[in-house]
């Protein structure tokens, strides 16, 4: 029987810290659709209420506050976390007291837990697309950068398998800078780039670094036409804080872009940019925290309850259409089916959309190599000649 | 139960009934190298519960403690790079890694510091005692098998030895390969030597007299 009581969930993501910027894009789509929940009429009347708090992207505040928000607020879902080593830290306590975390997050696979659903997608939902896309279309010379963590470092390890197996295949270079790296890290990489000449550059490099990587590599001069830059995290928020055109020539693999032509997607860009302006860029991260959500009230509205044990049979197997297309909880292994796409960055630093799969590619979080005979014949393969 | 702690392993592929869990953790020296905020307060105490003396560190000592018996390692992507003295396949004392992500990159770099276990972080108490016994037991068949190895390169090595100077004896005997062995065998029994020193002894003797002839 319905009651009216409210429903509190929870929300951890990072206002301040390195990852700030992606973060927040992360807490207004997650806002973004819990309002339009109750616009609707809430879940069977009930209102929904986010808990938030500030985590500073720091690893120890997550595991505070997500005992907190469950202990204190009596939340039973939680949606949060980007770095890998915050979403450890919650997967602890989530697990303690049998509490569900939504991640929507680009991660590098490796992991399952009945306490966590698992939104972004896994290496074989982009890294498999952009590795095979880049070595056919530039070459399979790779120079790798990344972050000094976890994910960078399995991301690269997926790529070099990759590249090992083309004929053509090498491993240029692997560099790794901290979470706080400066203009001369990434100015003495660029330089090395330059010296060594590889086909393109992969990069595992997030949060504020990025906008470091794209600017030292422009004003050094590099033909993005010639060796571009490949990444799974460089998105429209990142995007936003550089300077116009730095971009421009650079390859991005994720499930979600503005671009997605869709009249649901557009639909819901408009409606966000009313109620939220445009001060957060839509992108990859904010989309899989919004249609996380719709997909837990969709669940909720079955089950009439959030408690964990009562949640996941109406969670699992649920499908949503979100503004990427449909997507799908796998019942097995909790990560959801995304439609890859690869898009490149137009002059009007806009994400244009080279090649995407539509009909859904199912998460294979498990999966150690990557071949090329697995992966889903891509629409509209692009020959970047025509540039 | 356990047995008081022995250095001779029973061999555990033939089959003997005896009692193979000779290694009692009481008083095993364990070296924890493990960051602070991962457990390793829990870990340190199960260990202290089971009997054992547990030196706790990090970042990870290049000289392992006094006689230590086994080492409990985190891995780190942020350590990949670090190599130590006893890290290694072929490290003398057993390493049981402890990961807290449980992808490629991190089990490869795991194998790579010599694990023969692998535990990963968080972990409960109950857990603890069946790695170290599972990793003390195999690493005393590795050693065992290692040594057996040896024993057996060396065998082979001087099988053709043995055989030459076999041939000797039996050219300038002359006597049969059988009796030609005997005479080897009781010349290294009433010499006390081993045999592969008198037959390397008759060949000498042979290339000597053939020279001089």
């Amino acid at each position: 029987m319905p009651t009216q009581k409210p429903v509190k969930v929870g929300v951890l993501f990072s206002r301040t810290g390195p990852t700030a910027q992606i973060e927040i894009s992360q807490l207004e789509g997650t806002l973004f659709a819990i309002d339009e929940i109750n616009q609707a009429g809430g879940i069977n009347s009930r209102e929904l209420i986010p808990v938030y708090y500030d985590p500073c992207s720091d690893p120890v505040k997550f595991r505070f506050f997500a005992e907190k928000l469950i202990l204190e607020d009596n939340v039973n879902v939680i949606f949060g976390c980007y770095l890998s080593n915050t979403r450890k830290a919650v997967l602890s306590i989530v697990e303690k007291w049998q509490r569900l975390l939504f991640y929507p997050t680009p991660y590098e696979g490796f992991e399952f837990s009945r306490n966590i659903i698992y939104t972004g997608p896994a290496p074989n939902q982009n890294s498999a697309q952009l590795a095979e896309f880049m070595s056919r279309n530039f070459g399979s010379r790779v120079y790798m950068v990344g972050n000094d963590y976890v994910y960078p470092h399995e991301s690269n390890r997926i790529m070099r398998d990759f590249m090992r197996n083309r004929s053509d295949g090498a491993n240029v270079a692997e560099r790794y800078v901290a979470m706080n790296a400066d203009e001369s890290n990434f100015k003495d990489i660029v330089r090395h780039i330059k010296d060594t000449n590889p086909d393109f550059i992969f990069s595992t490099v997030v949060g504020n670094c990025t906008k470091l990587l794209y600017e030292a590599y422009a004003e050094a001069g590099l033909s993005s036409a010639a060796m571009p830059i490949a990444s799974l995290t460089t998105c429209e928020s990142e995007l936003s804080q550089m300077s116009p055109g730095i971009a421009k020539g650079h390859f991005t693999a994720a499930p979600y872009f503005q671009s997605v032509a869709s009249e649901t997607n557009q639909k819901c860009i408009a409606r966000f940019r009313l109620k939220f302006g445009t001060q957060v860029e839509p992108n990859m991260c904010w989309e899989a925290a919004y249609f996380q959500v719709h997909l837990f009230a969709q669940a909720m509205n079955k089950s009439d309850s959030d408690a964990i044990d009562q949640l996941l049979p109406s969670l699992l197997g649920s499908e949503f259409n979100a503004p990427q297309g449909q997507v799908r909880i796998n019942p097995i292994n909790h990560h959801t089916r995304l439609n890859p796409r690869i898009a490149r960055i137009s002059h009007a630093d806009k994400f244009e959309i080279v090649q995407e799969i539509t009909s859904g590619v199912d998460a294979d979080p498990y999966l150690i190599k990557h071949g090329q005979s697995d992966l889903p014949e891509p629409q509209r393969p692009l020959l970047v000649d025509d540039a | 139960m356990p047995k008081t702690r022995s250095t001779d392993a029973i061999d555990g592929l033939t089959g003997s009934k005896d009692s193979i869990f000779l290694r009692d953790p009481r008083d095993l020296r364990v070296a924890v190298f493990l960051p602070e905020d991962w457990d390793r307060e829990m870990l340190s105490q199960q260990l202290k519960r089971i009997g054992c003396q547990v030196s706790s560190n990090w970042p990870p000592l290049p000289k392992l403690p006094d006689k230590t018996e086994l080492i409990f390692c985190a891995v780190l992507v942020q350590q990949a790079s670090v190599r130590l003295e006893w890290m290694g396949i072929d490290c003398m004392v057993p390493v049981i890694a402890v990961v807290n992500y449980e992808n490629p990159t991190i089990l490869e770099l795991a194998l790579r510091m010599g694990a023969k276990n692998i535990l990963m972080s968080p972990f409960r108490a109950s857990g603890v005692l069946s790695i170290l016994t599972a990793s003390l037991h195999v690493h005393e068949q590795h050693l065992m098998l290692r040594q057996k190895n040896q024993r057996l390169e060396k065998k082979l090595m001087f099988s053709g030895l043995i055989s030459d100077a076999k041939a000797v004896l039996m050219r300038t005997g002359p006597m049969s390969n059988e009796v030609a062995y005997e005479r080897l065998r009781s010349q290294a029994m009433t010499k006390r030597i081993p045999i592969e020193d008198v037959a390397r002894s008759v060949i000498d003797a042979d290339t000597l007299l053939s020279k001089s002839s």
